[in-house]
């Protein structure tokens, strides 16, 4: 049951990720939900590479422990870079959006067709 | 493949379409000097006499080839060029005169439904080179008709093949079921039951009424209006580019009947009436026969329908394909595929007489 | 490089077949065919002249941007008569990230229903 934890908390940082963006309405807000969701994503993948009993995939000089996955470590640490990259475009267009309409409410710009 | 084999094909690729480029224009004139006769008795009056489509290309060839001063000259020119082009290569895929097609191993049925488009993208165009307003609302309306037939041509076009490969002859599979010599071989009403029959009426009727819409016939007739946008995307074309576009229509006239007998009426006479296949007796009635079988369904899905209704408009023309005969296609694929429970091989089962 | 027999072999399906170079032979002999023919016709007309104006019937011509069709208006037969499914699509696209990730999720979950219970 106690390794069952990592993925309960996956679960609930995903859904509280959605949640935000779906229920709120302040631009930063929503970009705090899609944040929530990359790092819930990020701890799926590394908890999914644990195997019982096994410490890190680093070499010390002695090779007789079981060592968890390599792989999704490496494919973690591209995520992470990826969901940094996306925040900073999102983000910047948050301030461009405040500069032209003077408000971020979700609900109240791009209305200009009618 | 030795060097006389490969030269041995392309000779009669050669050959064959010389010969069929003069039977398709022949005939598809022939053909529609017969259409406007018919129509012009079921309207009460004479009309001309069959020779006058012969006498409209004798004329255009006389007359002037003008270009106007905003077209584009080297689209202006090819355009009419290109359909009549893709309308003859066509005929060589086609069982022509119940004889197997000329280049019967070397293309299927999807090939033909790509090249069917061919003409009609030369008449769009053509209408968009002429630097007129009135051609491009002609080529904007044959665009949206082109998009709207397509859809139940191809709904009809793999339903009959798929069930042309999910039936079993003598124990084993049908191979390459696209292809037309395996349509004429094993003829689609021989391979189902009673609901299937059902279906199979109704794409047929479906395929008949596809058939004004591409050829530009009346009721589906509005890129090239004469009252309304006078003369829609044919309006700036004159002389020999028109001669061509004219070549064109009667050519692709003959296509689309040659399609509807090979796909649904591809039974030959000399067997039914004794003659031993591979002579003369038998070419003859076999050519005759096709040219009834096209007449027949010539008149039946252009003419009877050409002097009976007015034109419609374009979106009610885009309506009309997309809502009640996508839905008519749609019920006759839906009774084919029902067809493998109470099909006629499950018939005969149950009877016990296998 | 490919050997010749490669070149010129019929490409197949399990259902089809087509070998595009019979195709390219018959293209040339046809257009040579039509090309003929074509020839027969009368090649000159007078240019520079009334003959060259475009036929309008008899309307008045206006200059360039008012006669010209826009190519934004080049579908409208088709948009016509599919208004009634045009403009539900319309409503519901709000331009709202919200919605749509609600969308997202609504859909998800029903495909999920549909794949764990049938």
């Amino acid at each position: 049951m106690i390794y069952n934890i990592p993925y309960i908390a996956v679960v609930a940082l995903i859904l509280i990720g959605l949640y935000a963006v779906i229920f709120k309405r302040n631009l930063i807000k929503i970009v705090i939900g899609i944040t929530l969701i990359e790092s819930g994503v990020n701890l799926f993948l590394i908890t999914l590479a644990y195997r019982q009993d096994s410490i890190a995939p680093i070499y010390h000089g002695e090779i007789s422990r079981l060592m968890s996955l390599p792989v999704p470590h490496a494919l973690t640490l591209t995520s992470i870079v990826i969901g940094v990259a996306v925040l900073a475009l999102m983000l910047s267009l948050v301030i461009h959006i405040y500069r032209h309409y003077g408000t971020l409410d979700a609900r109240k710009i791009g209305r200009e067709e009618e | 493949m030795e060097i006389h084999e490969i030269i041995r094909i392309v000779l009669t690729i050669i050959i064959g379409t010389i010969g069929l480029a003069a039977f398709g224009i022949f005939f598809g004139l022939l053909y529609k000097g017969l259409d406007r006769k018919i129509s012009a008795h079921m309207q009460g009056r004479i009309g001309p006499p069959i020779r006058q489509p012969f006498r409209d290309i004798g004329k255009l060839f006389t007359k002037e080839n003008i270009v106007p001063e905003n077209a584009v000259p080297w689209i202006f020119h090819l355009a009419p060029l290109i359909g009549l082009v893709a309308s003859i290569s066509i005929l060589l895929y086609l069982p022509i005169g119940g004889f197997p097609p000329l280049a019967s191993g070397y293309g299927d049925l999807i090939l033909i439904l790509y090249l069917l488009i061919i003409p009609s993208l030369a008449l769009v165009i053509g209408g968009f080179a002429s630097g007129s307003p009135y051609a491009t609302v002609g080529a904007q309306r044959e665009m949206a008709t082109m998009i709207a037939y397509e859809f139940p041509l191809a709904i009809i076009i793999v339903t009959i093949a798929w069930k042309l490969s999910a039936t079993t002859v003598g124990g084993t599979l049908i191979q390459n079921s696209f292809a037309i010599s395996t349509i004429t071989s094993t003829p689609v009403w021989s391979v189902v039951g009673p609901i299937g029959f059902i279906g199979l009426i109704l794409l047929l009727l479906a395929l008949i009424i596809v058939t004004p819409a591409e050829l530009s016939k009346i009721p589906f007739d509005s890129p090239e209006a004469e009252t309304e946008i006078g003369g829609g995307l044919l309006v700036e074309y004159s002389g020999r580019n028109l001669a061509m576009f004219y070549l064109m229509d009667s050519v692709k006239t003959i296509v689309m009947a040659s399609i509807i007998v090979a796909l649904f009426f591809p039974y030959n006479l000399s067997n039914l009436v004794g003659l031993d296949a591979g002579s003369y007796p038998a070419y003859t009635i076999d050519i005759i026969f096709y040219l009834i079988k096209v007449l027949i369904v010539l008149v039946l899905s252009v003419t009877i329908i050409r002097v009976a209704v007015a034109r419609l408009k374009i979106d009610q023309i885009v309506y009309t394909y997309w809502v009640p005969l996508t839905l008519m296609a749609l019920i006759g694929l839906i009774c084919i595929m029902w067809d493998g429970q109470f099909g006629l091989p499950r018939i005969v089962e149950m009877l016990g007489l296998v | 490089m490919i050997s010749i027999y490669d070149f010129i072999e019929t490409l197949t399906t399990d259902s089809g077949f087509w070998n595009p170079l019979i195709w390219g032979v018959a293209i040339v002999i046809a257009f040579l065919i039509v090309y003929i023919i074509r020839g027969f016709g009368n090649k000159g007309y007078k240019k520079e002249t009334e003959q060259t104006k475009v036929f309008l019937s008899g309307n008045p011509e206006y200059k360039e941007e008012k006669m010209h069709v826009k190519a934004s208006n080049l579908y409208w037969g088709f948009t016509e008569s599919l208004k009634w499914v045009y403009k539900v699509l319309d409503k519901m696209h709000t331009g709202n990230v919200s919605d749509y990730v609600l969308w997202f999720v609504i859909i998800m979950g029903t495909l999920f229903i549909i794949l764990g219970v049938i």
